[in-house]
């Protein structure tokens, strides 16, 4: 049940950035999208799609980080692509839809595994600092 | 002074009550033994079947390996009567942290955190043992070492 608030927690909170910033970066270039309702409702999907698809990384405890990222973004940008696909057989998509999705997913993607993994060794080097601290602490009180 | 002992196969957690009239030099020495004893874990060696006390001070690591529970020592491994959860809840204060679903680490002998490009996060422990700090319990190991620090 925690997991499931989490995700959907997660969901709004994306949804809502990706949604200002699309507002925003159309509001300084002016730019008027022609495919408006249905942009939004796709970038939903593919919310929801994609935070399900890195909450999973928990099954894959055991293998290490890179390769669980890797494998999502993988995952994320097929089924993106082929989700696309079939939406293109049903109803007219935009000749640009699968190059914008592609960097709509891409830039966003490896923008927060960057910062992912610069936070990862940050923690690991703040924690070997707390773990020196302590043994001094420790080695005072021996004494 | 007498000393009775009574088994009870339906009691729920071994217990010593010692009373006295007046705390005499023995009653005063018992006492002190068995406060002593209080903080100390009994361990069973499974191949020799040989007992020993040890303190939680002493103990590297609690791993349990198909339910049960082994403590590991700078040179040797010991298997205890506590479960995880147990040990944790009693001993859990003095330095001892979750690094995985079955093991708990004691911080006091952690010689420090290898972080490797792989983004997996190895503990190495002072006899130079190298266990895996999983990534479900990081952050409550993280959290763990800043308590412990604020705290001292």
């Amino acid at each position: 049940m925690k997991v499931v608030k989490e995700y959907l927690l997660s969901v709004c909170v994306v949804y809502t950035i990706l949604s200002l910033v699309k507002i925003f970066m159309e509001g300084i270039s002016s730019y008027q999208d022609p495919y408006y309702v249905m942009n939004f409702g796709m970038m939903f999907v593919v919310t929801c799609f994609a935070t399900f698809v890195l909450f999973m990384h928990r099954i894959f405890d055991k293998v290490p980080l890179v390769f669980v990222m890797i494998g999502q973004y993988i995952v994320v940008i097929g089924g993106v692509m082929l989700g696309l696909f079939v939406m293109s057989k049903l109803v007219e998509v935009s000749p640009n839809a699968y190059r914008e999705l592609f960097l709509q997913i891409t830039v966003p993607y490896i923008v927060l595994a960057g910062i992912y993994y610069v936070s990862y060794f940050n923690e690991v080097r703040r924690a070997n600092h707390n773990l020196s601290e302590l043994k001094k602490m420790e080695n005072r009180n021996d004494n | 002074m007498k000393i009775n002992v009574y088994q009870e196969p339906n009691l729920k957690e071994n217990h010593i009550d010692l009373y006295y009239n007046q705390m005499d030099e023995e009653t005063m020495a018992i006492k002190q033994y068995l406060s002593a004893l209080e903080g100390m874990i009994p361990g069973k060696d499974e191949e020799t079947e040989r007992e020993r006390m040890m303190t939680p001070g002493e103990i590297l690591y609690i791993e349990v390996v198909e339910r049960k529970t082994y403590a590991y020592l700078k040179d040797s491994v010991w298997r205890i009567t506590y479960g995880l959860q147990q040990f944790m809840d009693k001993f859990g204060s003095v330095g001892f942290a979750r690094n995985s679903k079955s093991m708990l680490v004691n911080i006091y002998h952690i010689q420090e955190l290898n972080a490797q490009m792989n983004m997996r996060v190895n503990i190495v422990m002072d006899n130079g043992e190298r266990i895996v700090l999983n990534r479900s319990y990081k952050n409550e190991f993280y959290k763990y070492l800043e308590k412990k620090v604020t705290e001292s």
